[in-house]
């Protein structure tokens, strides 16, 4: 059999056994064993053993729990409502005051954490309340915080671009770097979308008078609350920008600074700590082994030569080398529309990023590149988890369908973010050294 | 089974503190007081790592390995059942070629007792590799208690 149709049977596999609802961990592993099985025979199964074994014996990955238990420990020790809380000051007389408030506040809390799902629940459950009682236009609302949330991913710390620097060996805390600048841009367009809609229309996000009675004393002491979070998240970018520590050190003094946050607040409990190991470890036993299966079928795949035979596919495109990169980023978001934003990572990168280096483009813009075309995977229908996170904390009368449509125009604007990287690499590329 | 992959988990998930505690105390003291330690970096590759093995354990007794389940959730209860038996195969392939793999060179490194020959020289391989044959070999087991305790509904 020729590596073409091996590659379809295979893709056709994995489709179909995904959407039948098959494990992911176990379609990939599970495919990836019987390929091995039907090319080389038993004698190739220790590779898979073998590559679990050097996927988990690396320094870089100890980043991914301490993070998870950075979000834990600030999300569960109520830091992050705190936050949201204190930027009500600065919502007075605006128009669409409470939405540029969650957007900002979303800013702030993906700077905490790198994890999409806990960012958007809570801002699900605290300002989107909130808005609805103050009339806010509902699908405004609703698009704002599923978009804002979903910046997690985008702004540093990241599991995306951790698991990105981990399978394309590329430095990790350039890509923390390198998304700060279009992480920022599509904040800008975010609020910029939002206040230029409520300019228009003032029925979209009305004034509230709520927090203008606020002694200026009260101000500063809602603003306390901003100080230790925003301090913590500062420290990790600090000690990585400075070149102090290791991503996994920075990590490291980041859950050290919010067990501090969390004791000053007197929420440094055993239960709190017990509660947060757990869900790391049930994060972890996630992520990883999803990462195992996804490794040994690509693993098999390259070993076969379709790493090559896809490659060289795509090379013999009669396409400019950024049409390539075009192409590439189309069929992430293809993939994306139904898979997991780590699958994807794990089986297309290893046979795009040599190629991404061949062109002669940069490993790390087209990191961030993946990680914005991620954004847009959380939100866009059918199985965008963005949508399904919102779905499970919001009031009954949400449906599925307003909140699929109430994230078209932020959509719209991720897609216009991933153009102007896409032509101007200097906007992720300049704060790299 | 499942207590036993339920506890394993809890009494594992601390090593992640005991990870991050060395790791600040190991930036404490090269930046405060200009000495690295030897031991720190190895040890925490290690007790993380042996968390990322276990961690698959303890989530597949919580059953909350991610899924597609916007179509299975519409099938009818006779396919949901085929759905569930073919997870139970294709998981069973996966993990048994993991353990039958494995083993061989689980069981090498274990009885040799192999280090990493680095300057602190830790038995990272004689742990990881049995390791991970042996969470492959428990998870079989876990994924047929699951299905017993889902019963005919699934």
């Amino acid at each position: 059999m020729d590596i073409g149709t091996i590659t379809l049977l295979m893709g056709a596999a994995i489709v179909l056994l995904m959407m039948l609802g098959v494990h992911l961990v176990f379609v990939t592993g599970s495919v990836a064993v019987i390929t091995m099985l039907l090319t080389f025979g038993p004698n190739a199964l220790p590779l898979i053993a073998s590559r679990i074994y050097s996927t988990v014996d690396n320094y870089a990955l100890v980043s991914v729990p301490m993070f998870v238990m950075m979000a834990g420990i600030l999300e569960r020790a109520g830091v992050a409502r705190d936050l949201y809380d204190a930027m009500h000051v600065w919502s007075g007389k605006l128009r669409g005051g409470v939405a540029l408030q969650t957007m900002i506040a979303a800013v702030i809390m993906a700077a905490m954490t790198g994890i999409v799902g806990g960012e958007i629940m809570l801002l699900g459950m605290v300002a989107l309340p909130q808005m609805f009682r103050l009339n806010y236009d509902r699908k405004l609302a609703i698009g704002t915080i599923c978009a804002g949330g979903a910046l997690g991913t985008m702004i540093p710390p990241s599991l995306v671009l951790i698991i990105f620097g981990l399978t394309a060996s590329v430095s990790i805390g350039d890509l923390f770097l390198a998304s700060i600048g279009p992480g920022l841009l599509l904040a800008a367009l975010y609020l910029a979308y939002i206040w230029v809609r409520c300019w228009l229309n003032p029925e979209l996000g009305p004034v509230s008078n709520e927090g203008q009675n606020l002694s200026l004393a009260e101000k500063i002491a809602l603003l306390r609350g901003l100080v230790l979070p925003v301090g913590v998240a500062a420290l990790v970018l600090g000690s990585i920008y400075g070149g102090v520590a290791s991503v996994s050190e920075a990590a490291a003094v980041g859950v050290a600074g919010a067990m501090i946050c969390a004791a000053v607040r007197n929420a440094l409990t055993v239960e709190l700590m017990v509660a947060v190991l757990r869900q790391t470890m049930r994060i972890c036993g996630t992520i990883l082994w999803l990462t195992f299966g996804a490794s040994a079928l690509i693993g098999v795949y390259g070993l076969i030569g379709g790493t090559k035979f896809v490659a060289g596919l795509m090379a013999g495109l009669p396409l400019s080398p950024l049409g390539i990169i075009m192409v590439m980023m189309l069929i992430v978001f293809v993939l994306g529309t139904v898979m997991d934003w780590i699958g994807i990572c794990l089986l297309t990168m290893p046979i795009f990023v040599p190629l991404v280096n061949e062109l002669g483009f940069d490993p790390v813009w087209f990191g961030v590149l993946f990680c914005l075309n991620v954004q847009i995977a959380y939100l866009s229908p059918p199985f965008g988890p963005a949508a399904f996170f919102l779905k499970s904390v919001a009031p009954p009368d949400v449906t599925l369908q307003e909140i699929f449509a109430a994230m078209m125009p932020f959509i719209a604007l991720q897609i216009v973010a991933l153009g102007v990287l896409l032509f101007w690499p200097p906007l992720a590329l300049w704060l790299v050294g | 089974m499942s207590r036993f992959s339920a506890t394993l988990g809890e009494w594992m998930a601390p090593l992640f503190l005991v990870a991050v505690l060395i790791s600040v105390y190991e930036v404490v003291l090269r930046y405060a007081f200009n000495a690295p330690t030897v031991w720190v970096h190895e040890l925490t590759v290690l007790l993380s790592a042996a968390c990322f093995v276990v961690s698959g354990l303890y989530a597949l007794e919580r059953e909350e390995h991610i899924r597609v389940t916007v179509i299975s959730d519409r099938l009818p209860r006779p396919a949901r059942r085929a759905v569930a038996l073919l997870n139970i195969g294709l998981a069973m392939v996966f993990l048994l070629a993991i353990v039958w793999g494995g083993w061989s060179h689980a069981w090498e490194a274990l009885s040799n007792w192999h280090r990493t020959r680095t300057a602190f020289n830790s038995p990272t391989p004689a742990i990881l590799k049995p390791l991970i044959v042996l969470t492959a070999a428990a998870m079989v087991l876990q994924i047929l208690v699951n299905w017993r305790r889902n019963g005919p509904n699934r």
